[in-house]
Parts: C-alpha cells; sequence; structure tokens
C-alpha cells in the first residue's frame, strides 16, 4: 500500500514539476530595446516532409552567421545594426504543432518576423496564429492557392501561386511548337493539385490536347493501370505533378514498363530523384528557382549560405526558395527602419527586392512574383533552358538537334 | 478508488479548471487547452480500455467526426450552439455505426480493425473535397471566444472523468470487467456482453466527438491529418497507459507526463528530440514490466 | 514479407511490434552502406546479413518481449506496443544522424522480360521470386524443424506447449530472430524498388500490420497470400473506379472482412 502511495506521488510530483516548469519558464522574452532581430520559423525535422526539407535549420542558421559577420541588419529605430537570431522549431510536419509554435515564437519567444513552414498543408494550418496575432508572416513553399484565398491579411509568400508555376516550361512547348498532346499524372495533395489546375490551362494556350488525366494518392506504389491508360494515348508529353517520392516511384515504373513519350516532365526532378533513378532521369524536364550562372541578387552570398550549411543544391533544389525568403525578410526591416510588426507588413505589401531567383514582390493577397524555370537533366546535370536570355543549354527533345 | 486517488484526481482536475480561465491567449492558451483536449481523449480511451481490455489505435475516428460535422455545418452557415448541437448528434449517430461494426472484435483484431476505420475515414475525407476541403481541410473564422471555447473544454473533461468514474462502479462496469475476463463466461452467467461493449464504447465516443468539435472551436483549422490523426489515438494510448496507476488518475497523470515530456523536449533540446521521447516511453514501458516482477515477489513473500 | 514477419511476432508471443518497419529501414541502410565497398547483389547481402538480424532479433526480445511475459494478455500488449513504439522512435532518429535525410534508394535497374506480350520488370520478378523462395523456406522450417514445431505450438496454446516441455523464452526468441531476419530481408528488397526514407519504419510496419490480420496470425502463407490478393484489389480497383478511392475500397474490404470473420469468435 506504501509503495503505491509512494510511486502515485513521486509521478504525480514529477509531472507537476515538468508542468510549471513549462509554463513558468517559458516565460516571454523581454520586448525592450531589441538587442538582436528574431525571425521564427518552423522546419519539419521529422513526419512525412522531412526527407525534403529536414536539414533546413543549419541553412537558416548559415545565413544567420553571414548576416552576423557582415555586421548585422541595419535598424533605423535603434540607430544601429543587429544580429540576426533564427528561433527553429520541429513542427513533425504536422499542422496543429505547426501552429502551437507559432504561438509559442509570437507569444513567448517575441519574434519579429516569421517564416513560414514547408508545404501548403502545413502553412495553411500555422498562418492562422501569425494572423490571429497580427505578425508578419513570410511563406516560402506554400503555393497553393487555398492558402491565399481566406482574406488572411498577414501573410505573403515569396513564390507565385501553384497554376502559374510551370508557365515558363509552357511558354518554351508553345514557342518550339513540336508538343500536340499532354497526359497528366497528379499527386492527390494540395499542391500538386494546383500546380496541374494552372498547367492545364497553360498546356491548352500553348495549343495542345489533355488526352489522359490521372489522380492518384500520394501514397501509390502501384501505377500498372495509369502507365497502361497513358500508353495507349502516346503523348508527346506525360506530366506528373507531384512531390518527390511519388515522382520517383512513378518513373520508375514508367522506365519498367517502357513508357516512351517524347518528354517527361517532372515537376520536382532534384537530386535525390536523379539518384534514385540513375539513367532513367536522364532527359527529364522539371523546374528548378535558380542554377549557378544565373545573377540576380547576391548569388555569392548565396553559395557561402549553401556552403556553411552543408546542404546540396541538387538535392534540396528549393533552398533557393529560403534564400530569397531571408532576402525579403532582411529588405523588409531594413527599409521599415523598424521591428514594429505594422510597419514591417506595411513595407513588405509594398516591397519590391531583387533577390537571387528575381524580383520579389507581392499582390494584394499575399502572393509573390517569384517563378521556376525550367530545367532539364542533361548527361547528369542539371541545365535551364528557358528563358533563352539566362538558359545554360538548350532543350533537348525529339527533332531539337536537326 | 482510493481517497487519496480521489483528492488527487480532483486537485488535478481544479488545476486544468483554473489554467483555462487564467491562459487562455498565446501559446500558453493553446497549451493548456491541447493538454485539456488530450486530457479528454485519454480518460475516454481508458473506458474501454480498461474496462474492456481493448486497444483501439482508432479512437481519433470520433474526434475528427466530431470536428467535421461541426465544422461542416459551420461552413453551411449555422451558428454555433445550434451547429454543436447538431453535429453532437450527427457525430454521435456516426460513432454508433463505428461501433456497431468494432463490438464484434477483441484484441490484435479490434486494434486493427480501428486503425482501419481511421484511414479510411481519413482517405474518404481527403476524396469529399467539396464538402469537407479535401486534404487541405476546413478552416472556419473564430466562431467562438477562447476563454469560452477553454472553458467548457474543461467542463467536458471534468464530464468525462465523472463518466469515467459512474461507469466503472456502475452495473455496466462490472459487466465490462466480467466479458473482458471471458466472454463466454459472462454470456453464461447471462451478461449481454456486446450490449456491453457498445455502451462502454459509446461513452467513450462521445466525449471524443465533442474533444473534436471545440478543438475546432478554438483552432479553426482541421484537416484528414490532423482530425483522423494516429499520433492522437496514439497520445491517448499512451496517457491512458503510461502511469501504472488505476481508476481515473492513470490516464490525467499520464497526459501530463506525456504532454510535458513533448513540451520539454520539443523546445527545450536541440536534436534527437524523437530519441529522448522514444527513452521515456521505453523506460515507462520497461518499468511496468519489472514493477510487476517486484510486485509478485513481494505477495509471493508476503504468502510465504 | 515484412507482414510474413509480424505475423510470427503477433500470433506467437502477442507482441505488436512497431519497430518492425524500423528494422527493415536498417537493413536498407546497412545494404547502401555496403554497396560502398563492393557491389552485392540484394539476395548476397540478405545472406550474409542473415546472422546479424538474428542477433538483433535475440536484443530485441530482451526488449520488448522478456520484460513483460508474466503481464496479463492485455497488459502485455500495451507494454509491448510502448516500448517497441519507443524503440523505433529512438531509431529513427538514429537513422537520420547516420545515413542523413535523404531517402534511401539502392538499385537502378529497369531491365524488362517479355513473356508472351506482357512486360514483366527483371527486378521485381527476381525479387518477388526470392521473397516467395523465403517465405517457402521458412514455412518449411515451421513445418519439418523442431524450433518450428515449437513455435508454432506456441502460436496455438502457450501453456499446453511448455507443459509438452518447450521452453516459452527460447521459442520466442527464436521467433523474434526470424521476424527480424524477414524485416531485414524486406527491407533490402524494398530500398531497390523504392525509396525509403529514414523516418519511415512506423509508416511500413502500419501497412503490414493489415495483411498480418487479413492472413492469419501466427502463419506465413496467410499473410503473403493477402498480401498477394490485397495488390490485385488495388490494381483492379484502380483501373474499375479511380486511383484516389483505391484506399477507401481496400481498407473498407479489409475492416468488412475482419468483422464478418471474426466476429462472434473470442478472438
Amino acid at each position: 500500500m506504501k509503495i503505491y502511495k509512494n510511486r502515485a506521488f513521486f509521478l504525480s510530483f514529477i509531472t507537476i514539476l515538468a508542468l510549471v516548469t513549462i509554463i513558468f519558464f517559458s516565460k516571454p522574452a523581454s520586448a525592450e530595446s531589441p538587442k538582436e532581430i528574431r525571425i521564427g520559423a518552423t522546419v519539419s525535422m521529422s513526419g512525412k516532409f522531412s526527407t525534403e526539407i529536414g536539414p533546413f535549420k543549419n541553412l537558416m542558421e548559415a545565413y544567420a552567421t553571414a548576416i552576423n559577420t557582415r555586421g548585422g541588419i541595419y535598424v533605423k529605430s535603434v540607430g544601429k545594426r543587429l544580429p540576426v537570431k533564427f528561433i527553429v522549431y520541429d513542427d513533425k510536419s504536422d499542422g496543429p504543432t505547426a501552429r502551437k509554435f507559432y504561438e509559442r515564437l509570437i507569444s513567448v519567444d517575441k519574434a519579429d518576423i516569421l517564416l513560414g513552414p514547408y508545404s501548403s498543408p502545413v502553412t495553411f494550418a500555422a498562418s492562422v496564429a501569425a494572423e490571429d496575432n497580427k505578425v508578419p508572416f513570410i511563406a516560402i513553399c506554400a503555393n497553393s492557392e487555398k492558402v491565399y484565398n481566406r482574406g488572411f491579411k498577414w501573410i505573403v509568400c515569396v513564390i507565385d501561386a501553384a497554376p502559374r508555376y510551370t508557365h515558363r516550361y509552357w511558354d518554351m512547348i508553345k514557342a518550339e511548337g513540336w508538343a500536340k498532346t499532354v497526359a497528366f499524372v497528379v499527386e492527390d495533395t494540395l499542391h500538386p493539385q494546383g500546380v496541374y489546375r494552372g498547367a492545364k490551362k497553360l498546356a491548352d494556350s500553348a495549343g495542345l490536347k489533355e488526352v489522359s488525366l490521372n489522380v492518384l494518392p500520394a501514397d501509390t506504389h502501384d501505377f500498372t493501370a495509369a502507365i497502361v491508360k497513358i500508353q495507349k494515348e502516346s503523348p508527346d508529353i506525360v506530366f506528373v505533378s507531384a512531390n518527390v517520392p511519388f515522382s520517383i516511384a512513378f518513373m520508375r515504373q514508367a522506365r519498367e514498363l517502357a513508357l516512351n513519350p517524347k518528354e517527361f516532365h517532372v515537376i520536382h526532378h532534384g537530386g535525390v530523384f536523379q539518384k534514385a533513378l540513375g539513367a532513367g532521369a536522364e532527359g527529364v524536364v522539371g523546374q528548378s528557382y535558380w542554377t549557378q550562372g544565373m545573377n540576380y541578387g547576391n548569388p555569392e552570398l548565396f553559395t557561402e549560405v549553401m556552403k556553411r550549411s552543408g546542404i546540396s543544391l541538387d538535392d534540396f533544389p528549393w533552398a533557393p526558395a529560403y534564400m530569397m525568403a531571408f532576402e525579403t525578410a532582411t529588405q523588409a526591416i531594413e527599409r521599415a527602419g523598424s521591428l514594429d510588426r505594422k510597419k514591417l507588413l506595411t513595407t513588405l505589401k509594398h516591397l519590391k527586392v531583387m533577390t537571387i531567383g528575381g524580383v520579389v514582390s507581392f499582390s494584394e493577397n499575399g502572393v509573390g512574383t517569384i517563378n521556376t524555370y525550367p530545367s532539364q537533366i542533361i548527361n547528369g546535370q542539371y541545365h535551364i533552358i528557358w528563358p533563352p536570355d539566362i538558359a545554360t543549354a538548350k532543350h533537348e527533345y525529339p527533332g531539337s538537334k536537326n | 478508488m482510493k481517497h487519496w486517488q480521489m483528492s488527487l484526481s480532483i486537485i488535478i482536475l481544479t488545476a486544468l479548471m483554473l489554467s483555462s480561465v487564467i491562459f487562455t491567449k498565446g501559446y500558453h492558451g493553446i497549451f493548456v487547452f491541447s493538454l485539456i483536449i488530450n486530457g479528454t481523449m485519454a480518460v475516454s480511451y481508458d473506458i474501454p480500455g480498461r474496462s474492456l481490455g481493448l486497444i483501439s489505435l482508432g479512437h481519433a475516428v470520433f474526434f475528427g467526426l466530431g470536428a467535421y460535422c461541426f465544422g461542416i455545418l459551420v461552413s453551411k452557415g449555422l451558428s454555433f450552439f445550434p451547429a454543436l448541437f447538431l453535429s453532437l448528434v450527427l457525430s454521435v449517430v456516426g460513432a454508433l455505426i463505428v461501433t456497431l461494426l468494432m463490438a464484434g472484435l477483441n484484441h490484435g483484431y479490434y486494434s486493427i480493425a480501428t486503425l482501419g476505420m481511421l484511414i479510411i475515414f481519413q482517405r474518404l475525407f481527403e476524396t469529399l473535397e467539396s464538402i469537407t476541403g479535401g486534404s487541405a481541410g476546413l478552416y472556419i473564422p473564430n466562431s467562438m471566444s477562447k476563454l469560452h471555447c477553454n472553458l467548457l473544454a474543461a467542463f467536458l473533461l471534468a464530464t468525462t472523468v465523472a463518466c469515467h468514474a459512474l461507469f466503472s462502479q456502475s452495473r455496466w462496469g462490472i459487466y465490462s470487467k466480467e466479458t473482458e475476463a471471458s466472454e463466454e463466461a459472462a454470456e453464461a452467467i447471462g451478461i449481454p456482453t456486446r450490449t456491453v461493449k457498445i455502451m462502454c464504447l459509446m461513452t467513450a465516443a462521445i466525449p471524443a466527438c465533442m474533444a473534436g468539435m471545440l478543438h475546432l472551436a478554438r483552432n479553426s483549422h482541421v484537416s484528414p491529418d490532423s482530425g483522423f490523426s494516429l499520433t492522437l489515438s496514439i497520445t491517448a494510448l499512451l496517457a491512458s497507459r503510461i502511469v501504472p496507476v488505476k481508476g481515473i488518475l492513470g490516464p490525467l497523470l499520464g497526459v501530463l507526463l506525456i504532454t510535458a515530456a513533448e513540451e520539454i523536449i520539443w523546445t527545450k533540446f536541440e536534436g534527437f528530440n524523437h530519441a529522448w521521447f522514444g527513452l521515456i516511453l521505453l523506460f515507462a514501458a520497461l518499468y511496468q514490466g519489472i514493477d510487476f516482477k517486484r510486485r509478485e515477489k513481494i505477495s509471493a513473500a508476503a504468502e510465504n | 514479407m515484412l507482414a510474413v514477419g509480424l505475423s510470427l511476432a503477433f500470433g506467437i508471443m502477442g507482441v505488436l511490434n512497431l519497430a518492425h518497419g524500423s528494422l527493415a529501414v536498417l537493413a536498407a541502410i546497412l545494404y547502401k552502406k555496403a554497396l560502398f565497398l563492393y557491389p552485392f547483389s540484394p539476395w548476397t547481402f540478405c545472406a550474409l546479413t542473415t546472422p546479424i538480424f538474428l542477433g538483433f532479433g535475440f536484443l530485441l526480445h530482451l526488449i520488448i518481449v522478456a520484460p513483460f511475459r508474466n503481464l496479463s494478455l492485455s497488459s502485455s500488449l500495451v507494454a509491448s506496443l510502448i516500448a517497441s513504439l519507443g524503440l523505433a522512435l529512438i531509431l529513427e532518429d538514429l537513422f537520420v544522424w547516420w545515413q542523413g535525410w535523404e531517402p534511401i534508394s539502392t538499385h537502378v535497374t529497369f531491365t524488362t522480360f517479355n513473356v508472351w506480350g506482357i512486360k514483366i520488370p527483371g527486378l521485381r520478378a527476381i525479387l518477388l521470386g526470392m521473397a516467395a523462395l523465403t517465405i517457402g523456406l521458412s514455412t518449411l522450417f515451421l513445418k519439418k524443424t523442431d524450433p518450428g514445431r515449437s513455435m508454432r505450438a506456441l502460436a496455438q496454446d502457450k501453456e499446453a506447449a511448455s507443459l509438452y516441455g518447450i521452453d516459452p523464452d527460447f521459442t520466442s526468441m527464436g521467433a523474434l530472430g526470424l521476424a527480424t531476419i524477414l524485416a531485414g530481408i524486406a527491407g533490402i528488397f524494398y530500398s531497390s524498388l523504392y525509396p525509403l526514407g529514414p523516418r519511415e519504419g512506423l509508416d511500413l510496419t502500419l501497412k503490414a500490420l493489415f495483411i498480418v490480420v487479413a492472413g492469419g496470425m501466427g502463419n506465413l502463407r496467410g499473410p503473403a497470400v493477402a498480401g498477394l490478393i490485397l495488390g490485385f484489389i488495388e490494381s483492379f480497383a484502380a483501373i474499375l473506379f479511380t486511383y484516389t478511392s483505391t484506399d477507401t475500397i481496400v481498407y473498407s474490404l479489409l475492416v468488412g472482412y475482419l468483422v464478418l470473420k471474426r466476429s462472434g469468435s473470442r478472438q
């Protein structure tokens, strides 16, 4: 009897002590006379998005180090340069967890500005915290229109909406004129669906006819039915709108079953995709934010940050989008001259800033202007193939070498 | 339940109710609210878990049903209280259908079938985009103040605790124990085992449905992943069983321990968060095994 | 393959081993690392690592079975579930630390056999054959050898088996060792076909659980056949209906089957 009582009391003591620790030691940071600029963010270090974004806390810290070695960011209201500090939590690829940590970033860590999590579904939930508490929120890799059509005032996004994600690719196809038909394979999640909706219209404007549409769940492993359907139609282009794991599984089976359109377009075809498919990835066209040789903004700073973080651009081709968000936040703070949230938001909404991916500005609902460029895997290397003024190689397609 | 256990449970409940009034906004507000909702899920989980020995991996089915019924009705224009009432009715009907299907199963088969139900609902709600918003989920603007949400949640937890206590003391609670011990023997002595199971499971399902509704009212967003969440089901299971104390004190302490451990690990530790949390689970489970052996030795020694 | 190993653990010891999929991921990582040293084929590497995974199985027994053997059925199920979940979470973080964030993918070949006009992907066909062989050998082991018969006896009735002089601890250790070997083989084969994330262990386990219960616990052929049948249903559902409804149909059939098969029984 005594043993039971002691054990239960001991356990109760431990748990209550733990709770008290959380509640009373999560004291809000001091808000007087800022000594540093606090940028809050979550990264999916676990859960389904961890293979795509897991190490990005290193990227943020590398950027902070790079800026701080250059003296920090000048804030006019304080009259001096302040160092940047990223406060980052693991959102477990989960919306409610992200929301909870953004609330913490706002109320406990007193973040001056927030960077969004990875993916539209998680951003959809997390941005509610920023809107409720009126804190500027810069979304990054979250371009589903649903995120921006809720009338939120405090959210902006560096990249353009999903339907315009591949517009440069379709501009190229229209200019080249060789393709007449397209088959779509779409992963049934927010971002790929949004990209597909736009791609369908853009393909139509480019004069292509949609001959097959296959919408599949995210964890599909057997694509036989879809591949057989597509083979019957013999499309010129097979357009795969999906995240990386889905794309790899589809392409592998497509190669095995000898599905041979004139071109495969896979919207996310980074290094992980190429490593998984080897020679099977050769010639595949996808979308990239940046490549060596592009001269917008400060590419040297980006190269330094990537090197410091230990992240490979090929393996994580959305790293440039994060860099653009960092640059946008930095410029917003400098131009606002203050860490006041309202001033930051007003500055953001009217911002026009050159970043490594081009000019970033925002529309009324917060959607940005950065778009991807079509890039092709040629002899194992990634090359931007359109528009001609920044292309690093020529697009290889049937008949292109004649 | 012993007096000191009852007193401790009341202290914990009172502390949670007071916290729900004091901490309404910001991170602390969300933390306290999550604690209360997880507590409701854990205590409701414990009802069939303890009485019938049924290990459900799909307790979040009821949570998701409640959240989505409420969300769909509010998005169609119903105001808060009518939506709450109607969604309670609808989600209870849904829960009854699920319960009727599951009531014939036991042990591992019950666990797997509940997991299957969870995945079925997840996929179904992803597919019915026009009604449920698809994989993006439903967003409803704040339909109630945070203070009122917190108070309702605290009241729900208190009610669930009372239901748990009353159920285990009642005739149905005793029937459940007999059913768990041996279903055949229980039937032989005239206990309607299927009815007992359904009663027990519905007593657990109703608070879970309401927890889902309040979760959506407070957080404004639900998706198939977050509503029909395996993590939520497993958290309820862990909270219900991790502290080896019987009665309502076990799940209450369990939810405090799990939630506190998670928050400390994810906010104070740099890296290896899952590993630290996994170590806690491992030690908690091993402790139960070691403690059982120690108690066996003590009772064997006492007999001698 | 994964389901077959899980079936052994679940059926014989009543243990829900949520770390089962993590062992498959471990095997995939070991294979990937080994490929830097020498271009092992998947089946050669499986043969080489069998003793290692047998050892892992014994170690696993010490953590998730032995401490709970005297608890009641329900309590031991919960305790082993919590312990194995804890272990799975620890392994997840260790895998990321060891091998990095990117998914594990070990083989790239698109050789296809053409049989009477039907295209059969080469690697998949070979791995299917290897899987069938492994299951066949394991079934023979269970049927024809003394340790195998002991495992089957333990699965049927633990008390009666003990009365016949079968050591439940030693036998269940052997069963878990065999289950772990099967998990290792499954991981090596899986990573040859699909990229496997270092944190995907739990997901793999949960998918395998369904097949286990559909096919029956404690035997090898049931889950293997159930897995094949489910695969066919998935493929045909995708053709007849839409891909997005496939999961709903498959899981509904599975749950429906469970409800019909098991209701009225006391299991």
